[in-house]
């Protein structure tokens, strides 16, 4: 790190200046302090990859090398065989004073590179500027001829020829959505319930496969009948399933057998040396048995979510953290004492900071959404047990502690809120959010259980054990509950829904006729035919969307396939089906919506403007937008000021936004994923709205093409919002967040020196408490200061460590782009 | 032409040339007239290896041609790589700033952010 | 429209759009074509009033409701 803390800087005084990562280096043990210092950021900065991080091409080419040997397996299988030489022959590592090990790739600064994922992103890593191992022009050669080997042959290409073509090109023309529609780049659901409720280790789930084996042998071997023809298929992905599981416990014991050499062979320090045969000890035990300590639960879980995106990238982290580790904690911390707090405090410190080392490579439009990170690892915390309970525990708090400590930007938490939480717990939550993490996000518990069994049917039981799957959406854990995957590629850009209800479908940027011919809007002549036009719009988009990630979900276990996922999945483990089949997945669909205020603030422009007041025609608002408002600088001064902005308890808007809001409920109930179920909206950002930015038109909420777009699902405008903190809960609260759509982001920016002391964490507090009477299901706060964020803009070095929350997930400030910078900034701070 | 195969025609134009194998030396090869260079090339972003549309010509133009087909009207652009040699096309325009880097965000008029690109401007 | 740095004269639209400074008001950031600097620019006057460097916000604070919280005051 270049800058240093002036040594004897008083804590007190670093809290003032509100440095609280100089705070948190002089707190965290030495252990924690250097595996935090040791990681290698792979988040991208704005869309770039940090000097040094390098594409790893070691696994792609152990695992073509197979995949073309095993050429006559079917998908399964060729996969599992695939990867189990990848785990077999992939060189390992362990840092120095680490507790926990598995990385997914072959050393700690490289990216995991998804060969058979898209050809596209194949193609866009060759072209990737800095990224190439030493020397480039091997590494050149190499990746050229991977991608000639996967030409056409990788997931996206297999369903791009399968799909209508016109929804094939409006899809990757990237202007209505993003994600890819392959599980292959998907987010993974965990089934914990299976794994660490009922307490399988692999050697279990083996013995379970073989019992269903035997089974379907008796059919196989029996009397002849149609009936028994599937079962041969199942057979196949048994053993696919057997051969993943097999593989990895070996490469678990790779890392025993390391950790033992190096215990043995090359350690001095005596400590350290324990350590390391306790690593070998652990190594040894999990994933082979269920954990029976607290090292080997965390150790476990690892391990999972390394195979995991060893075989997929995966683009979330589904997890509950002080949910499903508390029994081995309590054992190990409370009971039995075998380990002190504190010691508890490095290993989940450590925990962490092992997500955070996770990187894959990820196309631009992924790095560009999610700057500063490689994916959304947000994990839950709080909450209640099935019974109703609180489930906070003192593993929740050990959780909210360590991350003050270690200050990652990636996993961040999202606490689920609930009337019974008690006081010393919501300290803790606050103590994260005063020091500026941005995390944990507040959900609001109850009602997101309401909502999950109002849009999916999940029953009350199942509904209770959610967690994250992404940045926002709740999703149970359980046998039928689990979503396995879950596709980005249902993200809709929804800014272009009012843009093409104003351009007759056509879009100007990517100069494509894309939505359907709605009539020339100067014809217009009342708000009902606008509105019509955009209800048309909006269906039409949301279609194209789902249509391409059904077909994408039906048709991924021919396409690419998870037999690891498989084999820790229950329901695969019973059925002998790939589990990213929708068979048994209860469905668990939503679709984002990035930019989606802007939609309601446009439309009450046009209300107000146009066909109530007759201040401007239609004419002269097309005109307007079809030359990015240049010249018509105090007409789109009025669309931004005399025009009523959502966020201000203003009835006019707030009912445009809830009309919209309601015509995609109903839509979402007409539309169905591959199970049947429904697909309702979930408005939120990443850095989404930045991304799009020179991709959507200009607006008649008076934003130009360039400008970013609002951040948050339901966030104002920034700077919009001028009535006030209790004006924003208003209008949020004028939704209804159970029926209306599946989650709503609130991104809401706060005073740190208002905020400080008991008197801060009073006012903030209350403040939660109208949230919730309210109804809203989901708030995040910002809680740095303009002053802190413009001197980190100049002087980054010194700064490197401020994190801010973006939107759904938190980033170091100077990782993500001016334009980013700058637009968290523009959000109005509030005073509570 | 139905719906189907118009649209597949477009789709092909789109997908199929990174399918080609290509040797690392075309790969590296940005000509000094190319659509990457030129002021109508409107770069795709969802996928930036280097692929986009052309805002003036049309589906069904070719460029490489001889002689060249331009296609002037129609509701989808030419589908151009960074590297398509555009010394024929009457209608290249050069670009007086181009920005390649890559810590912002997309932008189709502006960006080109390939190394190719970035080492033609070092 | 004049950059400030390079003298470069032409249309406010021949300077590269960047993106607003905050959506009520009329200041933007463009970029100057010739020496790719990137000004500040008035909208309704089509003038660039200074060049904006990293952490440099001549417009003041951003946006919001200021006055109203301690941070958004100064
Ligand atoms: S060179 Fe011709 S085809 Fe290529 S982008 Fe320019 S005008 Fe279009
Ligand atoms: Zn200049």
């Amino acid at each position: 790190m270049a800058a240093q803390p002036a040594k004897d800087t008083s804590t007190q005084e670093l809290e003032q200046k509100q440095e609280w990562w100089w705070i948190a280096e002089k707190k965290r043990s030495k252990r924690l302090d250097y595996l935090r210092k040791a990681v290698w950021k792979k988040g991208a900065l704005g869309g770039n990859y940090a000097p040094g991080i390098k594409v790893d091409l070691e696994i792609p080419q152990l695992f073509t090398n197979m995949w073309n040997f095993w050429r006559y397996d079917p998908p399964m299988l060729r996969r599992a065989k695939s990867m189990a030489h990848v785990l077999e022959n992939m060189p390992i590592f362990i840092t120095d004073h680490a507790q926990l090990v598995g990385y997914m790739g072959t050393l700690p600064h490289t990216l995991a590179w998804r060969v058979d994922g898209a050809t596209m992103v194949n193609e866009e890593l060759y072209n990737e500027p800095g990224v190439m191992p030493e020397p480039e022009q091997a590494s050149l050669k190499r990746v050229a001829d991977l991608n000639a080997y996967w030409a056409g042959n990788t997931a996206v290409d297999k369903l791009a020829r399968v799909l209508d073509p016109e929804d094939a090109v409006k899809f990757l023309s990237g202007a209505i959505g993003w994600g890819a529609p392959t599980s292959a780049y998907g987010y993974s659901g965990k089934d914990y319930e299976f794994m660490f409720a009922q307490r399988h280790g692999f050697e279990d789930i083996l013995d379970l496969i073989d019992q269903s084996i035997e089974k379907a042998e008796d059919l196989t071997m029996g009397n002849p009948g149609p009936e028994i023809l599937p079962v041969y298929d199942r057979i196949q992905n048994w053993d696919a399933m057997k051969i993943m599981l097999n593989a990895a416990i070996a490469y678990a014991r790779r890392y025993a057998r390391l950790a033992r050499i190096l215990a043995e062979h090359y350690e001095t320090d005596p400590k350290r040396k324990e350590e390391l045969l306790r690593l070998a000890q652990t190594c040894e035990n999990v994933p082979a048995k269920a954990p029976s300590t607290f090292q080997e639960s965390l150790q476990y879980d690892h391990f999972v979510q390394i195979l995991a995106r060893l075989e997929a990238h995966e683009g979330a982290w589904p997890a509950r953290p002080d949910y499903y580790h508390w029994p081995m904690y309590e054992k190990d911390v409370i009971k039995e004492k075998n380990i002190t707090r504190e010691e508890a405090l490095d290993l989940v410190g450590e925990f962490m900071i092992r997500a955070y080392e996770v990187g894959g490579f990820g196309p631009r439009w992924a790095r560009e959404g999610l700057q500063g990170i490689t994916g959304t690892w947000v994990w839950t915390l709080g909450g209640v047990n099935k019974d109703g309970s609180d489930a906070c525990n003192d593993l929740t708090l050990a959780f909210l502690q360590a991350a003050r400590l270690v200050r990652v930007a990636n996993p961040t938490f999202g606490f689920r809120w609930h009337p019974k939480v008690r006081d010393e717990v919501m300290r803790e939550v606050f103590e994260c959010i005063r020091h500026g993490l941005g995390y944990p996000s507040i959900r609001n518990d109850p009602l997101l259980i309401q909502n999950a069994m109002h849009w999916h049917g999940h029953p009350l039981e199942e509904a209770r054990t959610w967690v994250h799957q992404a940045c926002m959406s709740p999703c149970p854990t359980t046998k039928h509950g689990v979503q396995p995957m879950r596709m980005a590629s249902a993200t809709a850009n929804c800014a272009k829904m009012v843009e093409y209800a104003l351009h007759n479908g056509y879009d100007h940027v990517v100069q494509m006729q894309m939505g359907p011919k709605t009539g020339d809007a100067r014809k217009f002549k009342t708000f009902d035919e606008l509105f019509a036009a955009w209800t048309t719009q909006m269906k039409w988009l949301i279609n194209t969307l789902v249509r391409t990630v059904n077909l994408g979900r039906y048709k991924d276990p021919e396409f690419y396939g998870r037999p690891f996922l498989s084999a820790i999945s229950e329901r695969a483990v019973e059925s002998g089906l790939d589990v990213v089949s929708p068979v048994g997945d209860r469905g668990n669909c939503w679709v984002t919506g990035f930019t989606w205020v802007e939609n309601a603030d446009s439309l009450a422009a046009v209300k107000k403007l146009v066909f109530d007041e007759k201040r401007y025609t239609m004419d002269d608002l097309l005109n307007a937008l079809e030359n990015n408002w240049n010249g018509y600088e105090q007409m789109r001064r009025d669309f931004v000021n005399d025009a009523p902005k959502w966020g201000n308890d203003d009835d006019f808007v707030d009912g445009i936004m809830v009309r919209c809001l309601q015509e995609v409920a109903k839509h979402s109930r007409e539309i169905k994923c591959p199970s049947g179920n429904s697909w309702p909206l979930l408005p939120e950002n990443v850095s989404g709205n930045i991304h799009y930015s020179s991709i959507v038109g200009a607006l008649p909420n008076g934003r130009r093409l360039g400008d970013a777009l609002y951040d948050g699902g339901i966030s104002p405008g920034p700077g919009l919002d001028k009535k006030g903190p209790s004006a924003v809960l208003k209008s949020c609260g004028k939704i209804d967040h159970v029926g209306d759509g599946r989650a709503f982001l609130l991104n809401q920016r706060l005073s740190p020196s208002q905020l400080a002391g008991e008197k801060g964490y009073q006012l903030w507090k209350a403040y939660i408490r109208t949230w919730a009477d309210l109804g809203l299901d989901h708030v995040q706060f910002n809680m740095v200061s303009d002053e802190t964020l413009r001197a980190a803009q100049k002087d980054p070095e010194k700064y490197q460590e401020v994190i801010v929350r973006v939107a759904g997930y938190s980033a170091h400030f100077v990782d993500i782009s001016r334009k980013t910078q700058d637009n968290i900034i523009q959000r109005t701070v509030q005073g509570i | 032409m139905g719906r189907r195969d118009q649209w597949k025609q477009v789709q092909s134009g789109i997908y199929d040339p990174s399918l080609k194998a290509r040797t690392v030396e075309e790969r590296e090869t940005v000509p000094d007239i190319a659509c990457g260079l030129c002021k109508n090339f409107a770069e795709n972003a969802y996928a930036s290896d280097g692929r986009g549309l052309c805002r003036v010509l049309k589906i069904g133009s070719d460029i490489s041609a001889s002689p060249v087909v331009y296609v002037l009207e129609g509701e989808v652009g030419y589908p151009a790589y960074f590297t398509t040699n555009a010394a024929s096309c009457t209608h290249f325009e050069r670009m007086d700033f181009i920005d390649t880097d890559g810590s912002e965000v997309a932008d189709p008029n502006y960006r080109r952010v390939q190394r190719q690109m970035e080492n033609k401007f070092k | 429209m004049k950059c400030t740095e390079c003298s470069f004269e032409a249309p406010v639209e021949k300077f590269r759009y960047l993106y607003n400074a905050r959506i009520d008001a009329s200041i933007s950031l463009r970029q100057c074509p010739q020496c790719q600097a990137w000004l500040a620019t008035d909208e309704l006057a089509g003038e660039a009033t200074q060049k904006v460097g990293p952490g440099e916000a001549p417009w003041g604070k951003s946006a919001g409701i200021e006055g109203l919280a301690e941070d958004a005051a100064s």
